[in-house]
């Protein structure tokens, strides 16, 4: 039902209501008011009659009788009077009433109502009595017809009446509503055409009602939406270009970073070798103060390279262009190695490094790489941040997901500064950069990776407690081949039995170190240790098939006393063949220039 | 004595400019007061003494007021007079040309009056105790000549007025009634006229009389007497009288023994 109809039918049918019950309420109320009326005027008419007929009807006066009946009778609203004797005989009487006989009223001396179809009359017996002897006695018939008929007369016209005004509002409620609801169509149409873009002229704008201020109001924001529209318009072509620009721009700052990072790591490749080289000083050359620079310069140098490897990432991930390389990953030894990696520095700095993965997890399919990548990042920021106390690298297997946490008791993060960590650029603290070094950009790749991984990364930390860092990475065991799961354990267990050189590995530098420890460990079980003096505390104790030592992490004449003492097979890890001494020379079994491949280094293992 | 003498001069000299007409109240004295007003103005102008009209509001007031002297002139029925003459020597002067007959009435027109048997333990209705031509002529005729006495032999109920006898007759309140030839013929109540009829008429017997106190200076009594004689049409029709004639007391004597003594 429309707006226009609940308004008229609402409007009528309480209309309707209370008119009704007003008038039933007015008409009761004169129906008992005029009964009571009735009944006051009947009763002092009986006592008028009383008063005047007692005389004439003790000494039989019949004239004055007659004169008072004939008179009273001609009463409206006398239908009949009967006068009788003592001894009921009629003395005088004005009998009209017809829907009784005459001795049929004179046999009952009770007062009566009687109702015939729009006629109504009240019947009254009286005897007249002085001083408690009977005179006479009379019986007077009113007739209230009248009375009966003005009300319902009245009834009839104002039901009329009612009829009437009912019609006539509801034409009038009718026009209104119809009028009421033509505008307000005509402004929601009109509504309905601005929400499309369009400007029609809004309607009713002279009329000086309600619906007139509506139609100036939205005249009004129909004129401030144009305008807003326009320089909508126009901000959007504007803001569209400066898009177009900045993806352009972006673009471009993309492709440079991209060549400027592979452009610089050529040349600082060559100052970081050359430098290495020279701040040996082999030939003894260079003074101590010379050597101190060439070795400043040569730690810029590395720092460099990260920095230029983590904006060439986090360029990459931006532009979308980083691919994983999915494959099944060996997630224990994938572990073991960035323990092996990692356990060394962790030592060396004092600390004591806590391991623990659990040995249900076997595969995953993932980008090793990418998992590698961000734990190393993880390891690497909880080794710079904390100067005592544990570093723990543990790991859960959660449903579908592996998580890996890596904590810390370093100096933890501010809670105001946890929701922007992994952001671009942000550590910590502004100072920290300052403090600590870094690019800033560590956390941040390692949050696009986790996602791209298809995972997360959250953090925990409170001041001076130190950090946990979460990182959910999907196992995607569906991806693996049950089949396949079985023969690399198999394989696994083949190649662990060919095993049967045990090789020790000075840990010097675990970026040098880390992809050949993984490759060694293939072919032998391997041991690292960090420092010299553990190196000596292990050859003491056990003998090893081989020894693999850095050049730089010792000084000659202290490396040829160990491998003369204990008769180690040295496998020499150096810059420059060349530049070293003949009896170094004569003492390694094997001597491998940097960048080594680690594959030789392997079969060099191998035999 | 010179005091008394004053006092006499003064009442008559007062007599003189004034004096009260008493009228038997046949109607209500509203009607009379209509009619006998300008009688009592047409009085004064015949006159050039001052009349002042009284009534009562009913017979026996007037009757006790009469018979204690307090009208100067009266106009009364002759019972009325023979009483007042009696008492206070009231003289009659003029009269009504007219006679009065007393009728009896009944619903069988065979209805023999004269037999006593007819007349004993019936019940008679009159208009009043005193009404000269209703009650007292037949009441007196009855008796002297047939020697019935209505108040020891039969009952009677007084019921007010002429009409009413008419009417309780006719309706068998009574069967025997007591009226005038004038009231019987006036009375135009069709049901109960048609059931009545006349049995007995009395003697004819002289009209109401207007007397005169013996204190009212016959003077005035002879000037009132003339304009009596000499009055008007138009007021005599209002007063329902054809014409004055001069009387005297002793034309009323027949009557004098109408009531039986009490």
């Amino acid at each position: 039902m429309t707006f226009k109809y609940r308004f008229i039918l609402s409007f009528v049918l309480l209309e309707a209501f209370f008119i009704t019950l007003i008038v039933t309420m007015n008409f009761v109320t004169i129906n008992d008011s005029s009964k009571k009326l009735t009944n006051e005027k009947l009763d002092s008419n009986i006592e008028f009659l009383d008063q005047l007929l007692k005389v004439p009807v003790s000494i039989y006066d019949l004239a004055t009788l007659d004169n008072l009946v004939n008179n009273t009778s001609k009463l409206d609203y006398v239908n009949s009077l009967v006068v009788l004797d003592s001894q009921n005989n009629p003395l005088s009487q004005q009998y009209n009433f017809k829907h009784l006989k005459l001795v049929n009223l004179l046999k009952s001396k009770e007062n009566q109502s009687l109702s015939f179809k729009d006629e109504n009359y009240e019947i009254r017996y009286k005897e007249l009595a002085q001083d408690e002897i009977k005179l006479g006695s009379f019986y007077i018939v009113f007739d209230t017809s009248q009375n009966f008929r003005f009300i319902k007369n009245a009834m009839k016209n104002t039901g009329v009446i009612i009829l009437i005004e009912i019609i006539i509002s509801t034409i009038l409620s009718y026009i209104i509503g119809s009028r009421l609801t033509l505008m307000l169509t005509n402004l929601a149409f009109t509504a309905k055409q601005i929400g499309e873009y369009k400007y029609p002229e809004v309607p009713y704008q002279d009329k000086t009602d309600e619906i007139g201020v509506l139609s100036k109001s939205m005249a009004q924001m129909l004129v401030d939406l144009k305008e807003r529209r326009e320089k909508l318009k126009s901000l959007a072509v504007e803001l569209n270009n400066q898009k177009n620009e900045l993806i352009e721009a972006n673009k471009s700052k993309d492709d440079f970073l991209a060549n400027m990072s592979h452009e610089l790591k050529t040349p600082l490749n060559s100052i970081n070798v050359i430098s290495s080289v020279m701040m040996k000083n082999r030939k003894g050359k260079l003074d101590a103060e010379q050597v101190k620079n060439l070795k400043i310069i040569n730690s810029c140098g590395k720092d460099l390279l990260f920095l230029i490897n983590d904006v060439l990432d986090i360029s990459k991930l931006e532009a979308g262009e980083l691919i994983l390389n999915y494959e099944v990953v060996d997630f224990q030894a994938m572990m073991n190695e960035m323990k092996d990696m990692i356990e060394a520095q962790i030592e060396q700095k004092g600390l004591t490094f806590i391991f623990n993965v659990p040995s249900n997890i076997k595969y995953i399919y993932s980008d090793k790489n990418r998992i590698n990548q961000i734990i190393k990042n993880l390891l690497s920021n909880a080794l710079k941040f904390t100067a005592k106390g544990n570093i723990s690298l543990s790991v859960k297997d959660v449903d579908t997901n592996i998580e890996i946490l890596v904590k810390d008791e370093g100096i933890g993060i501010a809670q105001e500064k946890l929701e922007t960590i992994f952001d671009r650029f942000k550590q910590a603290d502004g100072s920290t950069t300052r403090k600590y070094g870094g690019t800033g950009l560590g956390l941040a790749i390692c949050k696009e990776l986790s996602v791209l991984l298809g995972g997360d990364i959250f953090v925990k930390s409170k001041i001076d407690n130190g950090t946990i860092f979460k990182v959910v990475i999907p196992k995607k065991e569906e991806e693996l081949d049950p089949s396949l799961l079985v023969e690399k354990k198999e394989e696994k267990v083949e190649v662990k039995n060919e095993k049967s050189e045990e090789v020790l590995l000075l840990n010097s530098d675990p970026l040098l170190f880390m992809s050949a420890s993984i490759a060694i460990k293939q072919v032998c079980f391997l041991e690292q240790v960090s420092s010299i003096e553990t190196l000596l505390l292990k050859v003491e104790s056990k003998s090893y098939s081989y020894i693999i030592i850095d050049n730089n992490a010792m000084q000659s004449n202290q490396l040829l006393d160990i491998v003369n003492k204990y008769d180690l097979s040295l496998i020499l890890i150096c810059e420059d063949e060349n530049s070293l001494d003949d009896e170094i020379k004569n003492i390694s079994k094997y001597i491998l220039e940097k960048p080594f491949d680690n594959e030789k280094l392997k079969n060099l293992i191998k035999g | 004595m010179r005091i008394l003498l004053g006092v006499v001069l003064l009442s008559i000299g007062l007599l003189a400019s004034q004096i009260t007409l008493g009228v038997v109240p046949q109607q209500s004295p509203l009607k009379l007061s209509k009619k006998w007003l300008q009688v009592t103005a047409y009085l004064e102008k015949q006159t050039g003494v001052k009349v002042i009209f009284k009534t009562e509001t009913s017979i026996p007031k007037f009757e006790k007021k009469l018979y204690n002297g307090e009208y100067d002139i009266s106009y009364m029925n002759p019972y009325h007079f023979t009483v007042a003459k009696k008492k206070k020597a009231y003289e009659a002067f003029t009269r009504a040309d007219k006679n009065i007959v007393g009728i009896v009435l009944a619903k069988n027109k065979d209805f023999d009056i004269t037999k006593k048997e007819n007349l004993e333990g019936k019940t008679f209705l009159f208009p009043a105790p005193n009404a000269f031509a209703a009650t007292l002529l037949p009441k007196f005729e009855l008796r002297q000549k047939y020697g019935f006495d209505i108040d020891e032999n039969a009952r009677v109920l007084y019921v007010n007025s002429h009409d009413s006898v008419y009417k309780g007759v006719s309706r068998g309140i009574g069967q025997v009634g007591g009226g005038i030839i004038r009231t019987f013929n006036n009375f135009v109540d069709k049901n109960d006229k048609d059931k009545l009829n006349i049995v007995y008429k009395t003697s004819a017997y002289p009209s109401h009389p207007i007397a005169a106190h013996p204190r009212v200076d016959k003077q005035l009594v002879k000037k009132l007497q003339t304009a009596f004689l000499n009055m008007p049409d138009s007021l005599k029709k209002i007063l329902s009288i054809k014409n004055f004639i001069v009387t005297d007391s002793n034309e009323y004597d027949v009557i004098a023994n109408v009531k039986k003594a009490e």
